[in-house]
């Protein structure tokens, strides 16, 4: 069914910063498609560092200058330049060596790891990049408040250039990989080669069995990231292997997220190449890439996409080599990973707890039991009014409970390309009309009700999420509310609503056909809220849910307003504009604004932070007030955390979750 | 006979055939296994995720189409490769069924054994006290938690037996003055209500009971025996003499001297050797050691049997080695109790010993006792829910089935000729009430492969549960059409082992005659 749909998908290339919530559950079930986004992205939500922002960008330069020394003496020309050293992310600085190193926690997630290589396809989920986190060095991370921090101890970043855009990565010498190899350049050069899709000859096939490639001569690696796909030309290697060079072919405003750390390049080399040692590894990489060697690429894209899979300890030690904080010690398929710190490791923030155990255990309910029975400190179940209950019975024997919010959030859409009650169309073309109607439904839509029934129970500080484009908390978030027009959206007005119906002319009742996820409890109560609103005011809703909402979305032939959610990766803005704009890959309802297309080239084009937020805005004013949608709550999540053991968890909305402080977390057990 | 069994085999085969074809097309039309996969909103992600899920799921072919691809990776099986296709994260399905196999097997067989021991003792026990006060507390008991649901029972259970009962231990393991009161009480009813006899000697029994209970629960929590549990070779002595006698009243009847005199025999021999045997569990002990001791216990316990003689050598042996059996895990256990202490103090148990999730206790370091006690601790939760909601099938059947023989004429003909109460009952009643049980474990084990999934659930086990549970949720076809192919193979073959068993145990019963 979808080949035909797959092809041309496979045409269009965006970014990836939001990814539908899976339908069926809400919260952690997530999981399995929580990361596809994150090839190019949740590997940058990674790595370490700590006091959000609390050091000056001046003196991480410097410190960084100093400790890098010799052939990183580039990043201390950078350091000298604070806007040279933001390439990826605001550069951390030293950070603190903890008091001692000491203790173990013992952790719980609900789905088991199953690829060391988080960039591929198949093997990003959050799964395998909370793991990967604890034992991968990260370029940059977000701290709580959602700012994007570099890890300037591990990898500096230097924008050489606006245009044509160029940015150099610079890897401290003294960081590498747990079997000696350093960590450099080479590293980086996979992680481009990989996800630009420069070297690929076709697309990934795969046997009767399903088993990935064995084709003759046909390259294909199994991961692909928006960003580095505009990186044409092979990146340079200088500084004696310690720096790489990527030149864009046009301008990226997400560049920061855009190239993280992958698998270590070596491995590949020893184990696809058959080469001897580390060094001459990297070296037949390297040789591979620039000279476009389609025999040497096969093998190791072909390496790459399946050789980092496994679900228990491989025998191979090469396999799960560790460049950051935690060395993978054991690993028992389907119960438990155990970490150990990494004794050599000084090129990020060094955590205080000695031993980190990651158990699996995939129900919200028993792992609350555990984290009572002691078994476990600290876990992030799955949001429901009994797995809440319990965790606050718990609070008087110490337990911490979070409520926060999660990375996906609900909306609703309106088809405007289907000849239905939203598209102007049906109203002999007559847009201010169509959108007059769109108004008046959006007026029904009871998004405070909606979030006191349905969300507060789960997240007693749940309000509604007012902007189309910014994760509630990021930076900018408030000063978007106030401006991008949502505050004539606040809640239902059925006066409102009606007097819009009325001055639009139209008949009613007016029937709008609803889809929405079958299966959903949750998706099933937020229709009966909105129906019995929409009603007063005139408005049929009609239930047109189906099992395959996700599949059925693009042919809205079937429905006139959706109802689903997005999940954010990362705080990247370019991929916001494909939901939005004329033609947008994700814009399936026909919605065409001439002054939201212009705003999105500039913010495409936009360098600073500042310039971002101000195109973010003028898009959001042309959604709410041109009535595209609402959308109305970010959906709920738990963190319950064992004091008397484990002190300091804290959580942010984008993956790695509770994990994104875990240098901080301290332990008295 | 091998006529009817090819009968049944290739009858078999078809129902397979047919059910799976069933199956995989109702699956393939619940869901779609890409769903996950259209939630994706990089579009070119997006796309090559589906590209990929397509390949590997074969979902550009038509359902019925696809079944036969399925079909014949699965008709590997024959020429000795399986192929039980991936999941939708293109994990090979084979390699996981394979470890939740294991689990499964793991957690369901002990809950069997155990429920199949007790609720046919149950059964019988309250079937000769057809109506009495115990047969309706037991029947109460077992009806309320075969009506029970399992998580309920899962998580109810974890509250009490494993958090409650680590607190406990935590807070001294000393029980105050009502529950030792009240539990000698149960104590005391319960024997009041097991022996039969004259009212005045049930009650003096039932004292008697109690009394000992109460002195028992009061040294226990006196010395927080709970702590450090060991029996040590007085206790362990006196069990083993216990047991001896127990085993041939049971099964000679104590009348039968040569019989009592072997299994007596073999109880001193089990005494004699409780110490020398601590030296030798101490020194590398493994499973393997182990069920090689059982070996020798039997074959030695056998062969007493045999050199007390007498025309019945053969009921000696067999008592004699139903003893050894038993004194033989009375030390095992005994050897158990004396790692508790250690165990429980491991700093990756932290003086809670009861797990209430996953098989095993991460970074657990310890020699076999220690590990076993980690696995122990980590089934006792799960194997008794399993245990608790089969138990009443098990009892129901036993009593009705153990009734009904009761009440046939050649159970009144072995009575009126003066044979003993023990011989009826044992041998003429007993034997024959557990035919119609083959049929219910047969049914039963089928049922447990596949009815775990809750209890896994529950209790955070990867088992044939999980895989049939995950991949429902996913849509994904290979997970759940492995565990239906495992599930049905199960039930078809223990159906035809019930129906060879019933011939075998039932002489008016013969196959092939049709």
């Amino acid at each position: 069914m979808g080949k035909t749909r797959a092809v041309a998908l496979t045409a269009l290339v965006a970014s990836a910063s939001l990814v539908f919530a899976a339908c069926s559950s809400p919260g952690q079930a997530s999981n399995t498609t929580s990361s596809s986004a994150s090839s190019s992205s949740s590997g940058a939500v990674t790595g370490s560092g700590s006091d959000t922002g609390s050091s000056s960008a001046s003196s991480s330069a410097s410190s960084s200058g100093g400790s890098s020394s010799g052939s990183s003496g580039s990043s201390g020309s950078s350091g000298s330049n604070n806007a040279a050293g933001d390439a990826c992310g605001k550069p951390h600085g030293a950070y603190d060596a903890p008091a001692k190193v000491g203790g173990s926690t013992t952790v719980a997630w609900n789905q088991s790891f199953y690829s060391y290589n988080n960039l591929t396809g198949h093997g990003n989920a959050v799964a395998n990049t909370n793991p990967l986190y604890l034992m991968e060095a990260q370029v940059n991370y977000y701290d709580q408040d959602l700012n994007l921090i570099n890890n300037d101890q591990f990898v500096t970043c230097q924008l050489v250039s606006q245009d044509p855009l160029t940015v150099k990565y610079t890897v401290n010498k003294n960081a590498k990989w747990s079997d000696g190899v350093p960590v450099d350049a080479s590293d980086l050069m996979l992680s481009w080669a990989a996800q630009s899709g420069k070297y690929n000859t076709g697309e990934l096939k795969t046997d009767d069995n399903g088993n990935p490639i064995p084709q003759p001569n046909v390259v294909a690696f199994d991961a692909s990231s928006t960003g580095l796909a505009l990186v044409k030309d092979t990146p340079t290697i200088s500084d004696g292997g310690q720096s790489i060079t990527l030149k864009y072919s046009t301008f990226f405003a997400d560049y920061p997220i855009a190239l993280t750390m992958g698998v270590p390049a070596h491995v590949i080399g020893m184990k696809a190449l058959g080469a001897k040692d580390g060094a001459s590894a990297k070296t037949a990489m390297n040789t591979a890439f620039q000279k476009d060697d389609k025999a040497a690429l096969k093998k190791v894209a072909d390496f790459y996409n399946t050789g980092f899979d496994f679900t228990e300890l491989p025998s191979d030690k090469e396999l799960y080599l560790s460049s950051g904080a935690y060395l993978l010690t054991d690993f028992k398929k389907d119960q438990y990973m155990t970490f150990k710190v990494n004794p050599d490791y000084n090129w990020g923030p060094k955590p205080s707890i000695q031993q980190i155990t990651y158990r699996f255990i995939p129900d919200a309910m028993a792992s609350v039991q555990a984290l009572q029975n002691g078994e476990i400190d600290m876990t992030n179940p799955q949001a429901t009014v009994d797995v809440l209950g319990a965790v606050n019975n718990l609070k008087n024997q110490g337990v911490d409970v979070i409520n926060t919010i999660g990375s996906t959030y609900e909306h609703v859409d309106m088809a405007e390309n289907n000849k239905g009650p939203f598209d102007p169309a049906t109203y002999g073309g007559d847009k201010a009309k169509a959108q007059q109607v769109r108004a008046a439904f959006i007026k029904t839509i009871p998004r405070q009700n909606i979030v006191s029934r349905l969300i507060k129970p789960l997240n007693p500080t749940a309000t509604t999420r007012d902007s189309f484009t910014l994760v509630p908390g990021s930076p900018g978030y408030d000063e978007m509310v106030q401006q991008n027009g949502s505050a004539n959206w606040k809640d239902a007005d059925i006066a409102g609503a009606k007097d819009l119906l009325a001055k639009a002319g139209v008949k009613t009742p007016v029937t709008v056909r609803f889809l929405f996820a079958k299966d959903n409890t949750r998706r099933q109560n937020e229709f009966k809220l909105i129906q019995q609103s929409a009603q007063q005011a005139g408005f049929t809703l009609v239930d047109a849910s189906r099992t395959d909402w996700g599949a059925q979305l693009p042919n809205t032939k079937i429905y006139d307003a959706s109802l689903f959610g997005w999940q954010s990766t990362n705080t990247g803005v370019t991929a916001n504009c494909d939901n939005y704009k004329t033609k947008g890959q994700n814009n399936f309802y026909g919605y065409s604004s001439a002054a939201l297309d212009a705003a999105c080239v500039k913010l495409n084009a936009a360098t600073t932070p500042e310039d971002q937020l101000k195109y973010l805005i003028e898009i959001e004013k042309a959604l709410w007030s041109d009535s595209f949608g609402t959308v109305i709550f970010q959906f709920p999540e738990i963190v319950a955390s064992n004091s008397k053991k484990l002190q300091n968890v804290k959580m942010i909305p984008l993956s790695p979750g509770p994990f994104w402080n875990f240098w901080e977390w301290t332990t008295t057990s | 006979m091998l006529t009817f069994l090819a009968r049944r085999l290739i009858a078999s085969f078809f129902i397979i055939l047919g059910a799976t074809f069933i199956a995989y097309i109702l699956m393939s039309y619940a869901g779609d296994p890409l769903n996950a996969a259209y939630n994706i909103q990089d579009p070119t992600q997006r796309a090559q995720a589906i590209a990929n899920l397509t390949r590997v799921l074969h979902l550009d072919v038509p359902p019925v189409a696809r079944y036969f691809i399925w079909l014949k990776g699965i008709g590997g099986c024959f020429v000795g490769h399986c192929d039980f296709g991936q999941n939708v994260q293109l994990q090979s399905v084979g390699s996981n069924l394979g470890s939740a196999l294991g689990n499964t097997l793991k957690l369901v067989t002990a809950a069997t054994v155990v429920a199949i021991v007790i609720g046919v003792t149950v059964g019988v026990i309250t079937a000769l006290r057809q109506y009495s006060g115990l047969d309706y507390t037991v029947s109460f008991l077992t009806f309320l938690f075969f009506s029970l649901p399992v998580f309920w029972v899962g998580i109810l259970l974890k509250e009490v037996i494993a958090i409650k009962y680590n607190d406990f231990l935590q807070g001294g393991a000393h029980y105050n003055w009502a529950i030792i009161i009240v539990v000698s009480l149960i104590i005391g009813f319960l024997a009041y209500s097991l022996v039969g006899g004259a009212p005045r000697r049930k009650l003096l029994i039932g004292a008697a009971a109690a009394v000992v209970a109460f002195a028992l629960n009061w040294y226990m929590s006196a010395t927080a025996w709970l702590l450090d549990p060991r029996l040590g070779i007085v206790v362990v002595g006196i069990l083993a003499l216990c047991i001896a006698y127990g085993m041939t009243a049971l099964m000679a009847g104590t009348a039968n001297r040569k019989a009592l005199y072997s299994a007596l025999t073999t109880a001193v021999l089990g005494i004699v050797l409780y110490q020398p045997l601590q030296y030798f569990f101490y020194n590398g002990m493994n499973f393997l050691k182990l069920l090689g001791l059982l070996v020798v216990a039997v074959i030695a316990a056998v062969v007493i049997g045999y050199l007390f003689g007498g025309d019945d050598r053969g009921l000696s042996a067999r008592t004699a080695a139903f003893t050894a059996v038993l004194v033989g895990l009375v030390i095992f256990v005994d050897r158990l109790m004396r790692a508790w202490q250690t165990y429980s103090n491991d700093p990756a148990i932290g003086g809670r010993p009861l797990a209430t999730t996953n098989p095993s206790t991460p970074n657990l370091d310890g020699d076999f006792w220690i590990q076993t006690l980690d696995t122990v601790t980590h089934l006792i939760l799960p194997t008794l829910t399993l245990m608790l909601i089969s138990l009443a099938g098990y009892s129901r059947y036993s009593r009705a089935s153990m009734l009904e023989v009761l009440n046939q004429d050649y159970i009144r003909t072995a009575r009126s000729k003066g044979l003993t109460e023990r011989t009826v009952i044992v041998r003429h009643a007993f034997r024959n009430a557990l035919i119609p049980l083959a049929t219910v474990l047969a049914l039963d084990v089928g049922a447990l492969i596949g009815g775990a999934v809750l209890t896994e659930t529950v209790f955070g086990w990867k088992a044939m549960g999980s895989l049939f549970q995950d991949g429902l949720t996913n849509y994904d076809p290979n997970p759940v059409m492995a565990f239906f192919l495992i599930t049905a193979l199960v039930a078809v073959v223990f159906n035809i082992l019930a129906d060879l068993a019933y011939a075998a145990l039932d002489p008016r019963i013969r196959v092939g005659s049709a």
